[in-house]
């Protein structure tokens, strides 16, 4: 029943796995610059969000002719509902790997903060967890994802504490602003990956938890 | 004559006073079972449906649905080896209980079909058919009821001019329509509507969905449709039959977004029927 409708709905689900798989990968290579500014991974990272854009048009377009064409409900409607919503801030993840890259470049001096280590580690485990428990409907993984940004949230106050310490302290004022920018797009990523985190409510239940 | 006219308007109205339109609760259906001689057909259904609501049945061919919309004007009683256990109440009076005035049960539960049927009679004699056979004789009366009709079905404009017309002549759509205004001419409490857009185009169907959510302020309404958008566009409540029971009963944006029951939802995104 409805075989062609069902294609295009696993179509969807694929489309996604891809678009997540590009960030995660994506992302890993964004830490590695973070960690040790190789050349490679700055290159890598960079041209994440290229490819995220010509999914995030695909998985539109698709969702778009599902609408036009299969007026899904239920499960469905509120899955491709979702997708839709998600994609935005899969996009977005996109957009700041690439520019955490490119900051890194930037980054002349080999200045290391734990805290940004700290940050990009808990925003690695709330992108994997976040599209794992989108796809997995899986709302226990989902609470978890939510819950850790404010691990994210209280590790870049502690970084721009520490930056304006070490302002006065006589290090490179470029290279401690480099630094914060990066550990604000890691901020918004936890912020992203915790929107998606909570469109697994609405995925399950229909109900989508206020931000 | 004048005589027999009062004593048949007072008939009415004392027919009417059976009924009480005024609670919230239109139609209550509690634990109907229905057979066609050894067929069970509906299996312990009961709902409640509200005054004022648009509600819509949706399921399989063959789950009941037509069935039991058929029951609350008792239609069914047509059907050679029909049975109905439980209760079916409109407005407060149990509907198969001994003694009831059918013709009043009519009048105030209207019913509109899958084709359009008008009689083979002018426009105006169509809708004046059931004030007719209610004793209204009075001219006048009668021509103040085929425009509020019409004008309720939104077709006075289209047809004001054409009156004397035979209801054969017009288009599909505006047949239906026109059946719809003959049974607001009964002014009935609830009307039935069974597959009313089937066989018509997309515009004759926006104009019976139109008019639906319009006749909800005064009629409480319920839909027997096969299409689900339709379900989801104007119905307030929706109940889902299978096989003679109804598996899921609530609010239509409840049921077409997070229906409760699998069955619902593989039955509503097109996964089975």
């Amino acid at each position: 029943m409805r075989t062609h409708y069902m294609q295009q709905l696993s179509e969807l689900e694929d489309l996604l796995g891809k678009m997540g798989g590009l960030i995660i990968s994506g992302f890993k290579d964004a830490r590695e610059a973070i960690a040790s500014r190789s050349a490679e991974s700055i290159r890598d990272a960079t041209k994440v969000e290229g490819r995220t854009d010509v999914k995030l048009d695909e998985i539109d377009r698709l969702c778009s002719l599902l609408l036009l064409t299969q007026q899904p409900v239920a499960s469905d409607m509120r899955f491709i509902v979702s997708v839709m919503n998600i994609v935005v801030d899969m996009e977005r993840i996109g957009d700041q790997v690439r520019d955490i890259a490119e900051t890194a470049g930037k980054c002349k001096s080999e200045i290391h903060v734990p805290e940004l280590d700290e940050m990009a580690a808990d925003c690695e485990f709330m992108i994997r967890g976040a599209l794992e428990s989108f796809v997995g409907r899986d709302l226990d993984r989902a609470e978890k994802i939510i819950a850790r940004d404010d691990a994210v949230d209280t590790a870049f106050d502690k970084l721009k504490l520490k930056l304006s310490d070490w302002v006065k302290s006589g290090y490179d004022v470029e290279d401690l602003l480099n630094l914060l920018m990066i550990g604000k797009y890691l901020e918004r990523i936890g912020d992203h990956a915790t929107n998606i985190a909570e469109w697994t409510s609405y995925v399950v239940t229909g109900t989508k938890k206020p931000a | 004559m004048e005589n027999k006219k009062t004593e048949r308007k007072d008939k009415t109205k004392n027919s009417v006073k059976d009924f009480d339109f005024t609670r919230d609760v239109a139609i209550n259906i509690d634990h109907m079972d229905l057979w066609y001689t050894q067929f069970h057909a509906i299996k312990d259904v009961s709902l409640e449906i509200k005054k004022g609501e648009i509600t819509a049945f949706i399921g399989p061919s063959g789950c009941g649905k037509s069935t039991v919309l058929k029951s609350l004007n008792r239609m069914n009683d047509l059907v050679p080896g029909c049975r109905i256990t439980g209760k079916i109440e409109i407005g407060g009076q149990d509907i198969y209980a001994p003694g009831v005035n059918l013709p009043m049960l009519r009048k105030n539960v209207g019913m509109v079909f899958q084709k359009p049927n008008p009689f083979p009679k002018s426009v105006y004699d169509n809708i004046a058919y059931a004030p007719r056979i209610f004793g209204i004789r009075d001219k006048k009366t009668l021509d103040g009821i085929v425009e509020s009709s019409l004008r309720k079905a939104a077709m006075w404009d289209e047809l004001k001019d054409r009156l004397n017309k035979s209801a054969l002549g017009l288009s599909g759509g505006q047949q239906q329509r026109l059946c719809i205004a003959r049974a607001l001419a009964a002014d009935p409490a609830i009307l039935l509507m069974d597959e009313p857009t089937s066989a018509l185009d997309p515009i004759s169907t926006g104009k019976i969905e139109e008019l639906c959510d319009e006749l909800k302020k005064s009629v409480t309404i319920v839909i027997v449709t096969h299409n689900m958008q339709q379900a989801a566009r104007i119905s307030d409540k929706t109940a889902f039959f299978l096989l003679g029971e109804v598996i899921e009963y609530g609010e239509t944006q409840q049921i077409f977004s997070a229906p409760v029951k699998a069955e619902t939802e593989r039955y509503i995104s097109g996964r089975f029927g």
